[in-house]
């Protein structure tokens, strides 16, 4: 392995180049017409354009992603996460192109890929499941009476759904047989594939995933697990580890089931087991993700192992390192990660813009994975993530604090942020206390802004308003001024008034 | 004397700056002193306190980090005749690409009937219509890219 290809953009892709570098690696970075200054592009040592158009003819074009590999003369593939990287087809195109694809076996994506058939596959490899049916088939009396063995409330879910789409909750059974049908002209639609399935809806439950890593020598370890429970629209925006849910026990139990989950299906390389912690304390299979994900940072910081590497060793044949095998492994401390989207605040829809200023945390502990800087423009094309800022302490209350001290020093201006619901997460007493579960989110109180702005920030805003020139890029349909006297130019500003 | 009007949430005020270092806040006086501390960071002195703010103007908004906290001022214009037309459910709630048009120039519609579908991150919004009334025009093209604020249809 020599010229390694990442076929991604934003933070992951500068995350990976970085790690390359580091082991002597070339770097190849891709990215479609509208990305060609973007920071990904200047993180690698070339760049090969996919062209224009949406992302399914660029970084989700296993076509123009192969061409960019010869044109480049990579030898292999780094998919990051998201676009292409758990699309099996992908993976064998590029190991039948001769390259190296970094990633687990197609084989054992292709299991894990659909959710029915992970379930099944679980089963049989003893790991706990979250309890539900088989592919929905039949008419409605057979739909009822299986919607009743499993229980309500229930969700109605698309075997080849994820990270939170193709999902429907159901609460009585008057809305089943609507539901189900929603369901799958959805999943159809969407996926392709209109197979759904019901799973019962636990309440209360924290979601926690473990880190597993495979080498081709056919040892599997985990390296511990992510507290993800902080979402909204059931994605994660804080991340944690160790969880404070867990037992030493049940940690010790859900490793091992985790490990047996990826022995299952012969897994090889980084890969993540997901997990339903009931309040009980009884865990459930959810899914397994066969790739790098998003939070694979936290891990990093608390083990002091680099992921990317070993992912880019065992890719090249290496068996895992030798501190991963004999359970020296250990993780120091507490790590947090919190991602920033390009978001609204309230509504958690996407924003737009071009981050006009942008300062981001430093200091003792603090880690910054971005994808942009100050003059980036955001679209619409791509995932809202921006970047991730990982802290790492002591204890847990020292990185919530050093988290707070760093959202304090993040300067985002331009494009509309989540900032302020992190901030307000890391202030919840449920966060605090490390009891709390997926709807913690919902339950903070409304964003609003607590207290109004002090008089600081009216008169910074006007002083803004008042003085510097107009942005160059004028909102489409905004009238062009021709004043040469920034005064005269001014939007709502009258002599006098 | 500078005036200028900003929206924070529902909160709209009359801010107008002197130079000599007084704000007027919806006609409360704030004596400030004003200095640059690099960094694009300046600090603004009131009352014996030095906020440290960064301020950015960008579209329609402004953007100012204050001691920590970003806020987000809408540039609130001036109420003009017509202005309450626009409703809402107007403009983009979002920046998205339009997937369908359902309605032509002319056309009456309902309120609540269903103008337009947009689409960001796979999630798909229907802007429907806050009242009963007149297409006058239809100010984007199915497919086409629009920013989050931008006028979509003309209600008259």
């Amino acid at each position: 392995m020599r010229r390694l290809l990442i076929a991604n953009r934003g933070e992951i892709a500068v995350r990976v180049a970085r790690t390359a570098r580091e082991m002597g690696l070339e770097t190849v970075a891709v990215h479609a017409a509208g990305d060609a200054r973007a920071l990904h592009v200047r993180a690698a040592d070339r760049s090969v354009s996919l062209g224009d158009g949406p992302p399914a003819e660029t970084y989700l074009s296993s076509a123009r992603l192969l061409a960019a590999a010869r044109e480049s003369g990579a030898d292999a593939v780094h998919p990051g996460y998201g676009f292409l990287s758990e699309n099996a087809a992908f993976a064998r195109a590029v190991a039948g192109e001769g390259l190296t694809w970094v990633g687990p076996p197609p084989a054992a994506m292709e299991e894990m890929g659909g959710k029915l058939r992970a379930r099944a596959r679980m089963q049989q490899a003893g790991v706990p499941v979250v309890p539900g049916s088989a592919a929905l088939s039949g008419d409605a009396r057979a739909l009822a009476a299986e919607a009743e063995r499993v229980g309500y409330p229930l969700l109605v879910k698309a075997s080849a759904g994820g990270g939170g789409k193709g999902m429907a909750r159901v609460d009585r059974p008057e809305h089943l047989a609507a539901a189900v049908e929603e369901a799958r002209r959805l999943a159809e639609a969407a996926f392709g594939d209109g197979t759904v399935y019901f799973e019962r809806l636990l309440d209360g439950c924290r979601h926690v995933e473990f880190q597993v890593f495979g080498d081709g020598a056919g040892r599997v370890v985990h390296l511990f697990e992510r507290e993800c429970s902080v979402q909204r629209r059931h994605q994660k925006i804080v991340e944690e580890t160790p969880s404070a849910a867990l037992t030493d026990e049940r940690r010790e139990a859900m490793g091992r089931a985790a490990v047996a989950a990826a022995r299952a299906v012969g897994y090889v390389g980084a890969g993540t087991v997901e997990f339903l912690v009931a309040p009980d304390g009884n865990f459930h299979f959810l899914e397994m993700n066969t790739r790098l994900q998003v939070e694979h940072a936290i891990t990093e910081e608390t083990l002091g192992v680099d992921l990317v590497r070993a992912q880019l060793e065992v890719a090249a044949g290496a068996t895992l390192p030798e501190a991963w095998r004999d359970g020296r492994l250990t993780p120091r401390g507490h790590a947090i990660e919190l991602r920033l989207y390009a978001e609204d605040p309230v509504d958690f829809l996407p924003r737009a813009g071009r981050i006009v200023a942008w300062r981001a945390p430093e200091g003792p502990g603090i880690r910054v994975d971005t994808g942009v800087e100050e003059g980036s423009v955001v679209g619409v094309e791509y995932d809202p993530l921006l970047a991730k800022l990982i802290v790492r302490a002591e204890n847990r209350p020292a990185a919530i604090a050093r988290a707070r001290r760093a959202v304090a020093e993040w300067i985002v201006l331009g494009v509309e942020t989540n900032l302020s619901v992190l901030a307000r997460v890391l202030e919840a007493p449920e966060f605090q206390s490390g009891r709390y579960a997926t709807d913690l989110v919902e339950k903070l109180s409304p964003a609003g802004v607590a207290g109004g702005a002090p008089d600081a920030a009216w008169i910074a805003a006007a002083f803004a308003e008042a003085e510097l020139p107009p942005a160059k890029d004028t909102p489409a349909g905004a009238p062009a001024t021709a004043a040469a006297d920034p005064w005269e130019a001014l939007t709502g500003w009258r002599p006098g008034r | 004397m500078k005036s200028v009007r900003l929206r924070l949430g529902d909160d709209t005020r009359e801010v107008r700056l002197s130079d000599a270092g007084e704000a007027v806040l919806d006609g409360r006086a704030v004596a400030f002193r004003r200095s640059a501390e690099g960094g694009g960071i300046e600090g603004l002195a009131i009352g014996g306190r030095v906020h440290r703010v960064r301020a950015a103007r960008e579209g329609n908004r402004v953007f100012v980090w204050c001691d920590g906290r970003i806020f987000v001022f809408d540039r609130a214009p001036r109420a003009r005749a017509g202005a309450a037309e626009h409703g809402a459910d107007l403009i983009a709630p979002m920046p998205g690409r339009v997937r369908r048009v359902f309605v032509d120039a002319g056309q009456a519609v309902g309120r609540g009937t269903v103008l337009l579908a947009l689409e960001a991150m796979k999630m798909e919004h229907a802007i429907r219509a806050p009242r009963d009334g007149v297409v006058r025009r239809v100010l984007v093209a199915e497919g086409s890219l629009v920013d989050a604020g931008a006028e979509l249809v003309e209600l008259g």
